[in-house]
């Protein structure tokens, strides 16, 4: 998938002409940035659930994945990750050069989120009958809350937007986005019912905690 | 054509979100308190990690890796 918001440590080399790409599997998530200093990822361990790492992009004799937690939880331990180490998928309103019109506010994505409200900051492509917010920007400085919708619906490529040669693929598939809002929010609640499960039971509480750890 | 019918169009094409909206949805859904990361039970930071990245990083001192992308957009490596 293709992101266009500035929303990654990386923003500054983020835009619409210049998107980051997103891969990903069950068991690991790739960013990567043209022209960025390091690829960011993701990969999920059993017990401890999301784990930070960048990979320098320069060439190395002995390339290796260097933990970068402190830089990502910024963002990645939040209460919208449940308080736990994990992954994030928001819908921004963006302006024209990608920044964010409201800095620091986004809407948390899920599998729950009605497609109206999605995507807000990425390039969609694929069909649906619900209008989403994918592919827009706010020009307008004095409406800022006013994404542009015209033209922006049921692409089926991203060509003439930017040089997708520098991409492998010239979408972003609308289907993917689901599958990694769905699984964002799994993963989150798979990590979180982990941690409390063995913190109750390091603690002796483990009956106590029950009613509250099996609603997850 | 009338005012009405000059004005739907672009309400159709432009749509204002209410930016109290972002503010509420942060905070909706997501009463989850905070655990120490270096919990006991937990340590995030030190815990033994069994993840493909960790094994990637044992192995590549002593064998060269080739990073690549699959047509379908995964990175693969395999040694050389």
């Amino acid at each position: 998938m293709l992101v266009f918001s500035k929303s990654s440590f990386q923003g500054p080399k983020i835009s619409p002409r210049a998107p980051r790409a997103l891969y990903f599997n069950d068991n690991v998530a790739v960013g990567s940035v043209q022209h960025g200093e390091v690829i960011e990822l993701t990969s999920i361990d059993p017990k401890l659930g999301v784990i930070f790492y960048t990979l320098d992009v320069a060439k190395s004799e002995k390339p290796s994945f260097t933990r970068s937690d402190s830089a990502c939880m910024s963002c990645h331990l939040l209460p919208g990750t449940l308080n736990v180490p994990g992954l994030l998928t928001t819908s921004v309103i963006p302006s024209r050069d990608g920044s964010l019109r409201f800095p620091g506010r986004g809407l948390i994505i899920d599998g729950r989120t009605p497609v109206d409200q999605r995507w807000g900051g990425w390039y969609v492509t694929g069909t649906t009958q619900f209008q989403h917010h994918g592919n827009a920007v706010a020009p307008n400085p004095d409406q800022p809350s006013v994404l542009d919708l015209r033209g922006n619906q049921n692409l089926m490529s991203l060509a003439g937007r930017f040089d997708t040669s520098a991409y492998l693929t010239s979408t972003s598939d609308i289907v993917a986005l689901m599958v990694l809002e769905h699984q964002t929010r799994m993963t989150n609640l798979i990590t979180r019912l982990g941690w409390e499960t063995r913190v109750s039971i390091q603690e002796g509480k483990l009956e106590e905690s029950r009613p509250r750890l099996e609603p997850l | 054509m009338t005012s009405r019918s000059m004005v739907m169009p672009s309400a159709v094409g432009l749509l204002a979100i209410s930016a109290a909206m972002w503010a509420l949805a942060d905070s909706v859904d997501f009463d989850f308190p905070y655990i120490q990361l270096d919990h006991p039970a937990i340590q995030y930071d030190t815990q033994e990690r069994t993840i493909p990245l960790r094994a990637f990083n044992g192995n590549s001192t002593r064998v060269r890796r080739h990073l690549s992308m699959t047509q379908i957009g995964l990175v693969t490596y395999r040694a050389c």
